[in-house]
């Protein structure tokens, strides 16, 4: 029995133990991740921020995204968002700061002050060039509320492809793996990211805001000698960092056409370094997220949760279906998704992925989507060769199960047509 | 009672020192190790892992008892489970993640390296990358944790746990072939 790699887990460091055994994610506010990751802020707001950089200086004056304007109501879904001058309410725990506590926090009363101070560049220095959506960036809407927010995007099929080639190639699985990126620390500390994006090669100052409904951003600090690398491609980082002493100010903003997104982070000292991998590793989601979805084979994609409040998945790559075959031992998973990448699991290891075409995409797309799964149950009780497709909300919630042998289900039928057509399945 | 109380009653060679560990970790102990082996084996595991803690306290003065006895233990069960799977006892999640590890570097392929200097590869291995797939590396690989179980402590779903699983096994793989470790 071959052990040895096995054993040398064993060596482990203690200081990489306990870190695996914080707990990663509240997951009642597992969506903060996503939220951290791209939440719209009041689009009017951040039309109406205007940004300096001269000559080295990063100087944010206007109003702050986070004020709620007097008398301002939950602006409720639906509603598009320049309806209003902020975002919904955001309450924002206070951090309890020993020293002077400057900058002051955001919160209902507490408007939040950039620092006027220039601040020291720690990387980049910021193109003065007035930022400009990417052309295949159509529109950016967002909504937000006291219990969620909503990230709208439309693209057009133009949108570069070459963004999908960025990174090592394993783009995809970073989007997969957003859900539940939100890191809390135990002792409470706000933390507040804001992060400058610059588009690599066409210098075009993108601003980022994320504005969760409630509670905290998300907690962490970029990595700033590091997080060029990993978020040039569409997005380049600009961080800048503020020192008063007691406190370390983090900012930056990117706009995605219409929406701004802005982090910001604010920590004692002690909490900088720690704080620096938890955002690392949200920034990076973030950003792989943001320009993953911009694809063409996408539709428009809506993430939150607007009518029940509840917390999000979030805005990873919806699974628009997943089909196991069992015969005997053996179970296979396809896991279909809709941007066309098919993944298949054998018991609960990956194998492999592939891609199918968009007339099989679309095609899947219209047979899952007309599907009543309610009343399409129909389990056969057959043992071998027994089919379970499994349909998924945009939200990525089942919505239904269909099972049974491929005689007695036209939409299995169909399924797996179309699957081995593609050469997904054996014929 | 405080790890570090719980040390200097060992350092004292006072055997309440013994039982204060059983208090303070033993369900938490005798979980991990059925995640190796069966009731029967883990449950002597355990109490070996205890005598073992016993006669390297001192000079050992552990600041993390839990990691400490955990280690102590993954090694007891691992020489168990060379056995058990011989007899072809078990089928528990430990044998997977062996699985998945040799199929990743099998022993053949890593004949130039102990496990102990192998150890030192895979610490620096696990900080290069992202700090949530190097924890459910770790979560999979040290604890024997099952994808489902990962899946709900990081929110996730279960196929992204086994892409990221994946993805990790086979940058591990390119790692040590870069550092010359794997043939």
């Amino acid at each position: 029995m071959n052990t040895k790699l096995f054993e040398a887990f064993s060596g482990l460091d203690t200081e990489l133990l306990e870190r695996a055994e914080r707990p990663a994610v509240r997951k009642k506010r597992a969506w903060l991740g996503l939220a951290a990751a791209a939440a719209c802020v009041a689009l009017a707001v951040a039309l109406a921020l205007p940004r300096m950089a001269r000559d080295g200086e990063l100087r944010l004056e206007g109003p702050s995204v986070f004020e709620p304007s007097p008398g301002m109501e939950d602006p409720g879904i639906g509603e598009k968002p320049g309806s209003h001058e902020n975002p919904g309410d955001v309450q924002v725990p206070q951090p309890q700061p020993e020293g002077p506590q400057e900058p002051e926090g955001p919160g209902a009363d507490t408007p939040m002050e950039y620092p006027t101070t220039p601040p020291e560049l720690l990387y980049n220095e910021m193109d003065t060039a007035e930022a400009a959506p990417p052309a295949w960036l159509k529109d950016v809407t967002g909504r937000t509320s006291m219990s969620a927010w909503q990230l709208e995007l439309v693209w057009s099929a133009d949108c570069p492809t070459a963004f999908l080639e960025e990174g090592d190639g394993e783009r995809f699985y970073y989007g997969n793996s957003v859900s539940g990126a939100a890191e809390y620390f135990s002792d409470g500390a706000l933390y507040r990211l804001v992060l400058t994006f610059r588009e690599e090669g066409n210098p075009v100052p993108v601003t980022v805001t994320v504005s969760p409904a409630d509670g905290p951003l998300f907690t962490g600090c970029l990595p700033i000698e590091d997080g060029e690398a990993d978020l040039a491609g569409f997005m380049g980082v600009v961080a800048c960092r503020y020192d008063y002493g007691e406190r370390i100010l983090l900012a930056a903003e990117t706009v995605i056409g219409e929406a701004r997104y802005r982090f910001t982070a604010e920590t004692p000292p002690e909490g900088e370094e720690e704080a620096r991998q938890a955002v690392y590793d949200a920034v990076t989601r973030f950003q792989f997220n943001i320009f993953y979805k911009l694809c063409p084979r996408l539709d428009t994609f809506v993430m939150g949760d607007p009518m029940s409040g509840e917390p999000l998945v979030g805005p990873t790559i919806r699974t628009l279906l997943s089909l196991r075959l069992t015969g005997g031992a053996e179970t296979a998973e396809y896991a279909v998704n809709r941007d066309g990448r098919v993944f298949l699991f054998r018991g609960q290891e990956y194998v492999e992925e592939r891609l199918l075409s968009h007339e099989a995409q679309m095609e899947l797309r219209g047979l899952v989507e007309d599907l009543d799964a309610e009343s399409a149950s129909n389990a056969c009780g057959h043992e071998v060769s027994e089919l379970t497709l499994t349909l998924y909300d945009p939200w990525n919630r089942e919505t239904g199960v269909v099972s049974g042998c491929l005689e007695d289900c036209e939409v299995l039928e169909k399924v797996v047509e179309i699957l081995t057509r593609e050469g997904v399945l054996d014929a | 009672m405080e790890d570090r109380e719980i040390v200097e009653l060992y350092w004292r060679r006072d055997e309440r020192a013994i039982e204060e560990c059983r208090r303070a970790f033993g369900a938490f102990l005798a979980a991990f190790s059925e995640r190796f082996l069966d009731a029967r084996d883990a449950e002597e595991c355990v109490s070996d892992a205890y005598l073992r803690a016993w006669n390297a306290i001192p000079p050992d003065r552990p600041d993390n008892l839990r990691a400490y006895l955990a280690r102590i233990l993954r090694n007891l069960c691992i020489d168990r489970l060379r056995r058990a799977r011989a007899e072809k006892r078990g089928g528990k999640e430990a044998w997977d993640v062996l699985d998945e590890l040799d199929a990743a570097a099998p022993d053949e392929a890593l004949e130039r390296v102990t496990a102990e200097e192998l150890s030192a590869y895979v610490n620096r291995f696990v900080r290069t990358l992202p700090r949530r797939d190097g924890d459910i590396l770790i979560r999979r690989c040290f604890w024997c944790e099952s994808v489902g179980d990962i899946a709900k402590r990081y929110a996730m779903h279960p196929n992204a746990v086994s892409v990221s699983l994946s993805r990790s096994r086979k940058r591990l793989a390119e790692y040590l072939r870069k550092e010359g470790l794997l043939e």
